[in-house]
């Protein structure tokens, strides 16, 4: 039964949230009453949980939708080009701060990297609807995204051929990715606007799911197409937009959930299938942060070595299963 | 239900495809539409279904142009169908027929309508054996068939269709156009089906229309029916 598959995947959630939050890294008694453990909960566990179930959640749904959109199990935020135009404001900022005066009230406050990943990720969407403009949302819009992620890349690694090493190395570890940076403000914010983008994403489920019989079938059924596919990438732009500005570039989540969801809730109601989408991200984002920090592997890894550890072989067990 | 052409011209990336055709359809016409490659048949389907404009004429519906219609009114009016093949692993054929009945989940917010048409064309179409079926699992010839019924569950008065018969065999060709002609003489519906086996839709068609030299030729018989 496919909706008991939704209530095992949320009691997996919570068990992993319950996980995350009292034993990684290292064990902190829920009832233990001292000041010391509710200000590790509070200020550190708690919102790093909560970063990892909205970061699981929002690039599950824009993945979900990318790849029902551009008919590709390959596609995810990655793939748009979003993740690299945040990667490289964010490295612009970082590395540039020290040395641009004008950037050097800038450097390094949390606030200006978040902005500037959010204004890169914006910046490569609104290339990008200008591309599907003229283009419609065939693969050209596919390949366009990966033309502008290798531009990117390679200013990325002209920026890192100028940096200091210090600069260097602290703009490395964003690019590695973190669940921790987010406290006070900017958790708000975020999940504020993960909440805003699935209900977007919600709404938009039912159009799509007509838009299997391809977009001129669905036009003619009364789906309202150009204007789904443009909410489609926008919506897409500021899940994945606000997620890499706070956590840094999330690989494989994006891409790998959605073809795992797909296999194992089979169903043309996306409705429930983004629902599904979002408890497997929420779930694997979790994961990914308790296997690499939890004292108990005895060994620290950043979130993006882990989601490739584990994303990579589930993308690739899919891909040899599925039919040709 | 009438439908109606007046001077219409259609163009495709500016070259002239159809020039002024003129004409009128009644419902319990099954129009079979002929012509080579790229001599315009889908584009003129397209232009009908309100896909590409019309660069000259005015297209009617029960004497109101088409235009005047609004897109969700259109879905309920006419229904289209063309031969790409739908690419989705894990949707099941008896909803992949379902979707047919979006137009009305619209009209009626957010209820989901269950129709007895989807049942009834799965059944003439013979998908019932199938309909629990992934769409993974089945030939290219059924998802066809699957996807006329869903054109059909639609249960729009005017049908077009794009080569509906590609990728069926030829028992599965004669039942659909059988099936076609019954729809149109019997539910009162105007079909316009352009497709490539002549021979087979003569026998069933009510009306032939040639395209050539961007003239469309209108007859009441096929060449294959009076030859036989």
């Amino acid at each position: 039964m496919n909706f008991s598959k939704i209530i095992i995947f949320i009691l997996l959630l919570l068990a992993l949230v319950i996980l995350d939050v009292f034993f990684v890294p290292t064990f902190i008694h829920p009832f233990g009453n001292d000041i010391f453990s509710d200000t590790i909960l509070s200020a550190i566990r708690i919102p790093k949980a909560l970063t990892a179930i909205c970061a699981g959640a929002a690039l599950a749904a824009s993945g979900l939708m990318l790849q029902q959109l551009f008919k590709n199990p390959l596609a995810g935020p990655y793939v748009l080009g979003v993740s690299s135009g945040a990667s490289l404001a964010v490295g612009i900022v970082i590395i540039g701060g020290t040395s641009i005066p004008f950037l050097k009230s800038l450097y390094m406050q949390s606030v200006s990297v978040a902005l500037a990943g959010f204004m890169g990720a914006f910046l490569v969407l609104l290339i990008a609807l200008a591309v599907s403009y003229k283009f419609g949302y065939s693969y050209i819009l596919l390949l366009f995204g990966v033309i502008i992620g290798q531009i990117m890349g390679a200013f990325q690694t002209l920026i890192d051929y100028l940096a200091k090493p210090t600069d260097l190395k602290m703009f490395s570890i964003w690019n590695m990715g973190s669940f921790n940076n987010t406290i006070g403000w900017s958790l708000n914010v975020m999940v504020l606007f993960t909440i805003a983008g699935v209900i977007w994403s919600y709404v938009l489920m039912k159009p799509l799911s007509i838009m299997i019989l391809g977009q001129d079938v669905a036009y003619t059924l009364g789906v309202k197409t150009k204007s789904v596919s443009l909410q489609i990438l926008m919506c897409t732009g500021l899940l994945a937009g606000v997620i890499t500005a706070f956590c840094g570039p999330i690989a494989f989540i994006g891409m790998a959930v959605p073809n795992v969801a797909r296999m194992l809730y089979k169903t043309a109601n996306f409705r429930s299938l983004l629902i599904f989408n979002i408890a497997i991200g929420g779930c694997m984002a979790l994961l990914c942060d308790i296997i690499g920090n939890w004292t108990v592997f005895e060994f620290h890894l950043p979130i993006n070595v882990t989601t490739a550890l584990i994303g990579g072989p589930i993308v690739l067990f899919i891909l040899l299963k599925r039919k040709v | 239900m009438v439908l109606k052409f007046e001077n219409i011209t259609i163009e495709r990336k500016s070259v002239e495809l159809i020039q002024t055709l003129s004409t009128e359809l009644s419902t319990g016409q099954f129009v079979i539409l002929t012509g080579a490659n790229g001599a315009g048949k889908s584009t003129l389907l397209k232009t009908l279904v309100g896909l590409k404009p019309i660069s000259n004429g005015q297209i009617f519906i029960n004497a109101k142009p088409i235009s005047a219609y609004d897109h969700p009114q259109r879905a309920l009016l006419m229904s289209f169908i063309n031969s790409k093949k739908i690419e989705e692993d894990y949707i099941r054929v008896v909803d992949l027929v379902r979707l047919g009945r979006y137009p009305y989940l619209k009209v009626m917010s957010e209820q989901k309508i269950e129709s007895p048409l989807i049942d009834a064309y799965m059944e003439a179409l013979g998908l019932k054996t199938i309909q629990e079926k992934f769409l993974n699992e089945i030939s290219d010839g059924e998802l066809q068939k699957a996807n006329i019924a869903r054109t059909l569950a639609q249960d729009t008065p005017i049908v077009l269709m794009d080569e509906p018969s590609a990728f069926l065999d030829y028992p599965s060709k004669k039942l659909l156009f059988k099936l076609l002609r019954q729809l149109a003489i019997e539910s009162n519906k105007i079909i316009i089906c352009a497709t490539h086996d002549v021979e087979l839709a003569g026998k069933f068609g009510t009306q032939f229309w040639h395209l050539e030299n961007k003239v469309i030729s209108i007859s009441d018989k096929s060449i294959a029916w009076t030859a036989n």
